[in-house]
């Protein structure tokens, strides 16, 4: 089920409720990929919150869930201009991806699950940090 | 390339998963797993990695789950492969939008298509479905798929027997016309007459079974004739 719509500036003790909490936005295609990658990151991650959209939906869900990170199979400029940590996968249905973590940019030949968990990681460490 | 030596869980479905994308084909590995009735056996990137699996685990597997745009090829030779040997079923996931490449798997021995924009859900339940006996297709759909393939093979080979009648003149003629040449240019170019060149525009369009500069040039890039820059 979706969220409920956050206020644009967030409420600093819920701030720190959800701290430690990460978010992440799946928004990417195809769909199996979607739901496969986010139900392997929801079990041994089990502390992320995470929701699932359609890729047409990626810019009015980062304004209303404030993910601390997306994935997604092309980034916009919304999601350049407001999200620290993102995964472009598979842009074009390709082999090759594109993790952008707090304006580090890594290409990925072969990118793994393992790879995807690790960047998961890191933006719940740059949300902690806020 | 992954191979687990498993023969304790006889009563489990054992998984090949041939799938180049290595992110989503772990996601899958993980959601079969998950579910207990299956073991994920083998994990190919490519065709030669799930080749190589089946020659050292020949008896490894009861269900191919395939991709069908794998880097070194496409499936179709894999999935015959695999329906040539007793008791293994084949589950094709694509991500193609052409009905063709479902009818052409189909036709290779494949139990099952599904587009990638299932849900992952309905992927396992595939599975279970065709390890329970179910058939994935109707009788009625694996005609018609047949049907497809087929219609698509007389088109192409009329096709081939079209573009063996041009002549190489009138291929110079077709190649120049996918460079985006009017008749004066393409006359120009070839060092002939505008009504020359507008005689082998006639036969071309005569050969080919089209009305048209525009149809004949469509045809010619569908089929190799000509590259659209």
């Amino acid at each position: 089920m979706p969220k409920p719509p956050d206020s644009r500036s967030e409420d600093p003790a819920k701030a720190r409720r959800r701290r430690g909490r990460p978010r992440v936005l799946m928004a990417n295609e195809p769909r199996a990929y979607r739901e496969g990658i986010a139900a392997v990151i929801g079990q041994l991650r089990p502390a992320v919150e995470i929701e699932i959209v359609e890729p047409t939906a990626l810019d009015a869900s980062i304004e209303r869930f404030r993910p601390d990170m997306v994935i997604c199979s092309k980034a916009t400029e919304t999601l350049k201009g407001t999200v620290r940590v993102w995964v472009e996968l598979y842009p074009e249905n390709g082999t090759s991806s594109v993790a952008n973590i707090g304006g580090r940019r890594t290409e990925y030949t072969e990118i793994q699950l393992p790879d995807l968990l690790s960047i998961v990681d890191k933006a719940g460490e740059l949300a902690g940090t806020n | 390339m992954a191979v687990i030596d498993n023969h304790t869980q006889e009563y489990s479905t054992r998984i090949l998963l041939v799938e180049d994308h290595a992110s989503f084909r772990q996601a899958l590995a993980f959601m079969f797993e998950r579910e207990g009735e299956f073991t994920v056996t083998g994990q190919a990137g490519s065709l030669a990695e799930a080749r190589a699996f089946l020659r050292k685990a020949p008896d490894g597997i009861d269900v191919a789950v395939v991709d069908l745009a794998l880097p070194d090829g496409d499936g179709f030779g894999l999935i015959e492969e695999l329906a040539a040997r007793e008791d293994v079923m084949t589950l094709v996931l694509s991500a193609s939008l052409e009905p063709t490449r479902f009818a052409r798997a189909v036709e290779a021995g494949a139990a099952g298509v599904l587009h990638k924009s299932a849900p992952i859900g309905d992927i396992v339940e595939a599975v279970r479905r065709l390890r329970s006996g179910e058939a994935l297709l109707s009788p009625a759909e694996v005609i018609e798929m047949l049907r497809m393939v087929s219609r698509k093979r007389q088109e192409e080979y009329a096709a081939k027997r079209a573009i063996e009648k041009l002549t190489p003149r009138e291929k110079q003629v077709l190649m120049a016309l996918g460079e985006g040449l009017d008749s004066k240019d393409i006359a120009e170019k070839l060092h002939i007459t505008v009504e020359t060149e507008r005689t082998h525009m006639v036969n071309i369009l005569n050969k080919l079974d089209v009305h048209s500069r525009l149809q004949a040039l469509v045809f010619a890039a569908r089929h190799g004739l000509v590259e659209i820059r």
